[in-house]
């Protein structure tokens, strides 16, 4: 007789859904040096690289695949962002509002490590996956992008036709989670 | 015999008693029994019959092995059947019952198969296959009734199964000894290692010895490890076992949270199958003992001799009163001495080897019978169980009474795994086994698995191959030294191959595999009638094709075959081993995925706001979209022609929101587009747009869609929604591959864009009341209104003929719009259409769509789109369109319209006459929206040189056709006056 036990569970993650933001894509082609530049002078900080991000103030800079980054604003600040970020790309590149095509889910909890290893083939739980990391996986067939935050904390990207089943699915893990111990 | 339980001993909880039922009536037995110790323990021996003749079957192992004690557990969904009683650990309430009988087990009415078994050899229903087919009629009934093992359950398994990732450093397979060495090893040098065990405990071989290791009792050292192990954070997993090894060091795990039956906490899931990638695995997955040849050797009370030691060290379980033991090695001595020291009595020690003189032989000759150069002839009793052994020494025929008769024939190294992994087997000819040979991938083998049986070597070899694991990346050493092990005989067990059966056996009462109750008689006739290789072998006996996939089986026909053909066991081959190494349940193969989550929902934006209009819904790929709206008494297709004949006469709107979308900016953007799309599109205006159509670079139409210059520098181009993920990769693909020169994004704004498209006469009408300010757009061109406070791109496209708009609004903006249009609408007299009212509009309209008329075989010329085209331009898949084959039109799949007065059923066939071969087949059909009669698209034979032709249009599956006269595929308004105001 099993009926396991197991107190590994110290933190069970809590999420939700994250209202209306602005979504920017910034992406550069060419040589984008200059362009570079230009972003560090207006962030003093360089555009994150492979599987990285940061804050800078309210706004959050992802990295989103080669020459390409994905910016985060809250929705007020949508055209600010905008015009800043295309002084920015200038002739180097383009900007476009994806504000509708990714619904942001923040979860909460150390353990957001533990429920990120359910139903994908994602190593949620490297110690090199930390603050500043972002990846883009599979869960349960569904496409989604991880930026972590904190130790306590991973934002998660997915399209807003699947956030729906996904939470459902992270719901009923979670809960299963909490009965564990 | 009964109370079988010793009143001290074992690693049972005797604090913790547990009631169970077997075949209704009520036993009781400890944490920590497993079913099958439980049940001897209260003097149970006979659980089951046999699959074919029904024998009378009990326990013959301790382990996962076991091939006969198969029982049904669990009620209701969490019934479970074929459940091996030695893999069972008990819980409160836990139900079990016999299978494979009628009506009882004690009185089976299927015995009587036993007396007709020379009418039911291997390959019976082969041969049975081969007599008059009228015959099957009358004995169908029988085979069906007689064929499968146990029943499977008749309700929904209400359980919640699970699937979990993990990676690490190094997995090791099998908590023995030499597993625990291994992660012990591994663990010291920082490496991420992950321990799991098929069992509920960890310890393996150790739960039933009695050596000491680092100065204590096994399972002190066990605690003890488990301890040091969690501490350095070795993930554990128990009650867990590796069942496939797949490539790139894949291996999953089957996890059990609860037992078969078991109720889970609260809805906790009942298992869990883990995806685990590892850097490197140690296989330490021990051996499988060997039962022996003799007849009558599947009796209850036939049990394997470290079976019977592992019931009494740690079970507390005395199987029998009066044991004798039959052995070709050393190892089943200990077994004598265990019997002994629990208070049985041990009648005899037939040993197959010569006299020797090793300590434990000694020793055991001081306190028991024990004759040598011995072989066990048969084992006499009934349904109770074994009562007399007859038995074969020096010349003499030996008889013993006794009621278990512990066997030992060897061991197979559990191999499984290592040969999933396409590792190479090595066969060692002194112990008849074959063991890992060769790895093919991060694999090694260790302990019993590699063929070890001393347990000192044992575990300095597993040590060593955890500390040789992780040192591949770690590149340190492990800190510290192996365990010292202290045995009272130390040493390999001397054994010798013991598979042949004694001369003058009776082959039809020798079995093979006890669970598909396959005998060397069987082996024979199959070798006979000309099954000499293995995989044929085992095909015509179904040896080592129950569910136990011939554990304790497979080397004694192996043997009996090579015996026959009179070759070495390694040139005769061994039959590959393949996943799951134990039986899974179908729950956890599942996991999430089952019932509603078989697969995700897409919803669109305004999934809700259809919901709420009770709309029959259709998938399309992982959406879910509106097929129709209908109103009381309306069935789908009365809903949709109403909704259709709306759009015609007056106005209608849809949800596209599905459908692809990507922005595609930058100098170069219209030199990216003329790539990808095989109409010209790098002369458009801004604010103007036009259909297009792509082309994979083979030449056939891909995808097609519309192409909008929104800015001076932007563009929005749109296609169909199941190849939106397709074009996305298209793009990438030519943007990053074909031309990463050019100075263009690309975004997929597919979710950003909401659509809602709105179309009828009446539509330009709907866009000048919900935007006032707006210049209404002409046909295919595009504007931007503010609708509610909202920001709309309006583009003016028509997919159903008629004058029509999109509207596009950011995916959170898009119920306000919707709302807006409804309203609105409705005045002008308007309603919401899904996709079974676009279907029929299009069809009337010829326009082509994804999945129909573009199958993936058709070219421009096929579907008639080649006059848009401009072949000289190097767009993707401009250059297959050159190769002679697709130069001529002749010969080819073309598509037609084709009109009829009867319905054209979907699908059917295009033949002159049936029955005879197709020319063409039928892609979409329909009712004329306004008017009289049906038509369809199709593809047709030389479709374009034949309009005028009459066919039909046949489906023998639906026993319909339809005459259908072949025309131009486009039925309403040809010069496109409707989109003109």
């Amino acid at each position: 007789m099993i009926r396991k036990a197991r107190a590994i569970v110290t933190d069970v993650p809590r999420f939700h859904a994250v209202p209306p933001e602005t979504l920017l894509r910034l992406e550069l082609w060419a040589e984008p040096r200059a362009a570079q530049a230009r972003f560090k002078r207006a962030f003093d900080a360089a555009l994150p690289g492979p599987g990285q991000a940061f804050s800078a103030g309210a706004w959050r800079v992802i990295w989103r695949e080669p020459r390409a980054w994905m910016i985060r604003a809250p929705l007020v600040e949508r055209e600010a962002l905008a015009a800043r970020l295309a002084e920015i790309a200038g002739d180097d590149g383009a900007v476009t509002d994806i504000s509708g095509a990714a619904v942001r889910c923040a979860i909460r909890g150390r353990d957001w490590r533990i429920l990120l290893t359910h139903g994908g083939v994602f190593d949620a739980e490297d110690a090199d996956f930390r603050p500043g990391s972002v990846a883009g996986t599979v869960v349960e067939h569904m496409s989604v992008r991880f930026d972590v935050i904190a130790e306590d904390q991973v934002d998660a990207y997915v399209a807003p036709s699947f956030a729906h089943d996904l939470f459902g699915y992270w719901t009923s893990v979670a809960r299963r989670l909490e009965v564990r111990g | 015999m009964t109370g079988a339980r010793r009143p001290v001993g074992g690693l049972i909880d005797r604090s913790r008693t547990l009631a169970f039922t077997f075949d209704g009536a009520p036993y009781e037995g400890h944490r920590g029994d497993t079913l099958a110790s439980a049940l001897l323990a209260n003097g149970v021996r006979l659980l089951g019959r046999s699959f074919k003749y029904h024998r009378p079957r009990g326990i013959l192992a301790a382990g996962v092995e076991e091939p006969s004690a198969l029982v049904e557990v669990g009620v209701g969904g969490r019934f479970e059947p074929n459940t091996r009683a030695t893999d069972l650990f008990l819980y409160d309430g836990l139900t079990a019952r016999s299978q494979n009988r009628w009506p009882s087990l004690a009185l089976d009415v299927g015995a009587v198969l036993g007396a007709f078994g020379r009418f039911l050899p291997a390959g019976f229903y082969y041969k049975a296959f081969l007599g008059k087919p009228d015959l099957w009629k009358i004995y169908e009934h029988f085979i069906r009734r007689a064929a499968g093992l146990g029943r499977p359950p008749r309700e929904p398994d209400p359980d919640p199964y699970d699937h979990q990732a993990a990676f690490c450093d190094v997995l090791v397979v099998g908590a023995g000894p030499s597993g625990l060495a291994a992660a012990l090893a591994a663990s010291t040098t920082g490496a991420r290692v992950m321990l799991v065990e098929q069992d509920e405990r960890l310890g393996g071989a150790l739960l039933r010895e009695t050596a000491r290791l680092d100065g204590v009792t096994p399972d002190r050292w066990i605690a003890r490890t488990r301890k040091t192990l969690a501490a350095r954070g070795v993930r554990i997993l128990t009650r867990a076992t590796a069942v496939g090894y797949w490539d790139h060091d894949l291996v999953t795990i089957a996890e059990r949270l609860i037992e078969p039956g078991q109720s889970p906490v609260r809805d906790a899931p009942a298992q869990r199958l883990w995806r685990v990638r590892a850097e490197q695995v140690v296989l330490a997955t021990g051996a499988i003992e060997r039962p022996l040849p003799f007849e009558h050797n599947d009796r209850p009370g036939v049990m394997l001799a470290q079976a019977v030691r592992s019931y009494v060290g740690r079970f507390g379980v005395l199987p029998g009163a009066r044991t004798v033991i039959a052995t070709s090695h050393d190892d089943a001595y200990r077994t004598a001495f265990a019997v002994a020291d629990a208070g049985g009595q041990v009648a005899a020690i037939l040993d197959s080897r010569p006299a020797g003189d090793r300590p434990i032989v000694r020793d055991a000759m001081a306190r028991f019978p024990v004759r040598f150069e011995a072989e066990v002839l048969r084992a006499q009793g009934g349904a109770g169980g074994v009562r007399r052994v007859i038995a074969r020494a020096g010349g003499q025929t030996l008889s013993f009474d006794c009621d278990l008769l512990a066997v030992s024939g060897g061991f197979s190294p559990v191999a499984h795994l290592h040969m999933q992994a396409g590792g190479a087997l090595d066969w060692d000819p002194t112990t008849a086994a074959f063991h890992a040979g060769e790895a093919r991938q991060h694999q090694s083998s260790t302990g019993s698995a590699a063929g070890l049986d001393d347990l000192g070597e044992v575990i300095r070899h597993g040590w060593a191959s955890g500390a040789s694991a992780a040192a591949t990346l770690k590149s340190v050493g492990p800190a510290g030294a192996p365990p010292e092990v202290n045995e009272r005989y130390p040493g390999p067990s001397h054994a010798v191959a013991a598979l042949a059966a004694p001369a003058g056996v009776d082959p039809k009462r020798v079995f093979v595999d006890f669970q598909n109750d396959v005998t060397l008689a069987d082996v024979d006739l199959a070798w006979r009638e000309g099954y000499r290789s293995v995989e044929h072998l085992k095909r015509y006996t179904t040896l080592g094709m129950a569910t136990d996939q011939g554990k304790t089986s497979n080397m004694m026909g192996l043997a009996r075959l090579a015996a026959n053909e009179g070759r070495p066991i390694p040139e005769v081959g061994l039959t590959t081993f393949r996943p799951p190494y134990t039986p899974v349940t179908l729950g956890v193969l599942a996991g999430h995925a089952k019932g509603f989550n078989v697969a995700p929902l897409r919803r669109p934006a305004l999934y809700a706001t259809h919901a709420a209009d009770h709309p029959l819904w259709q998938p399309v790929g992982y959406w879910m979209r509106p097929r129709a709206y209908p109103r009381a008494g309306e069935d789908l297709h009365a809903a949709a022609l109403r909704e259709a004949r709306t759009v015609r006469t007056a106005l209608g709107w849809v949800d596209v929101s599905t459908l692809g979308k990507f922005e595609v900016a930058g100098p170069d953007a219209a030199a990216l587009l003329e790539r990808v799309c095989a109409t010209t599109v790098g002369k458009l205006a801004v604010g103007r747009g036009r259909y297009t159509y792509m082309l994979r670079e083979d030449g056939m139409v891909m995808d097609d869609g519309t192409v909008w210059r929104i800015g001076a520098e932007r563009y929005l181009l749109t296609s169909s929604t199941g190849g939106a993920d397709r074009m996305g990769h298209h793009l990438d693909y030519v943007r990053k591959v074909l031309a990463p020169q050019l100075k263009a994004a690309v975004a997929n704004v597919q979710e950003h864009w909401a659509g809602i498209a709105v179309a009828g006469p009446r539509a330009r009408a709907l866009v000048a009341a919900l935007a006032p300010a707006l210049d209404v757009p002409r046909h295919m061109a595009a504007g931007r209104a503010m609708i509610g406070g909202v920001d709309v791109l309006v583009l003016a496209a028509s997919y159903s003929g008629e004058r029509a708009f999109e509207f596009y609004v950011r995916n959170p903006d898009a119920a306000v719009v919707w709302a807006l249009v409804a309203k609105a609408g409705a005045r002008l007299g308007g309603c919401a259409y899904g996709l079974e009212a676009l279907e029929i509009l299009r069809i009337e309209k010829g326009h082509v769509v994804v999945g129909g008329e573009i199958d993936g075989r058709t070219t421009p010329y096929d579907l008639g789109l080649h006059r848009m085209m401009n072949p000289l331009r190097p767009f993707v898949g401009a250059a297959a369109l050159q190769r002679p084959a697709l130069q001529t039109q002749a010969g080819r799949q073309q598509l037609v319209g084709l009109e009829s007065e009867q319905p054209i059923p979907e699908g059917s066939m295009l033949v002159r006459q049936a029955p005879d071969a197709a020319e063409g087949h039928i892609t979409a059909g329909g009712v004329r929206v306004i008017g009289d009669g049906f038509v369809a698209l199709g593809l047709l034979h030389d479709g374009h040189a034949r309009l005028g032709e009459a066919l039909t249009a046949w489906s023998p599956t639906r026993a319909r056709s339809a005459g259908v006269r072949v025309v131009a595929p486009m039925f309403y308004d040809p010069e496109g006056a409707r989109y003109r105001d």
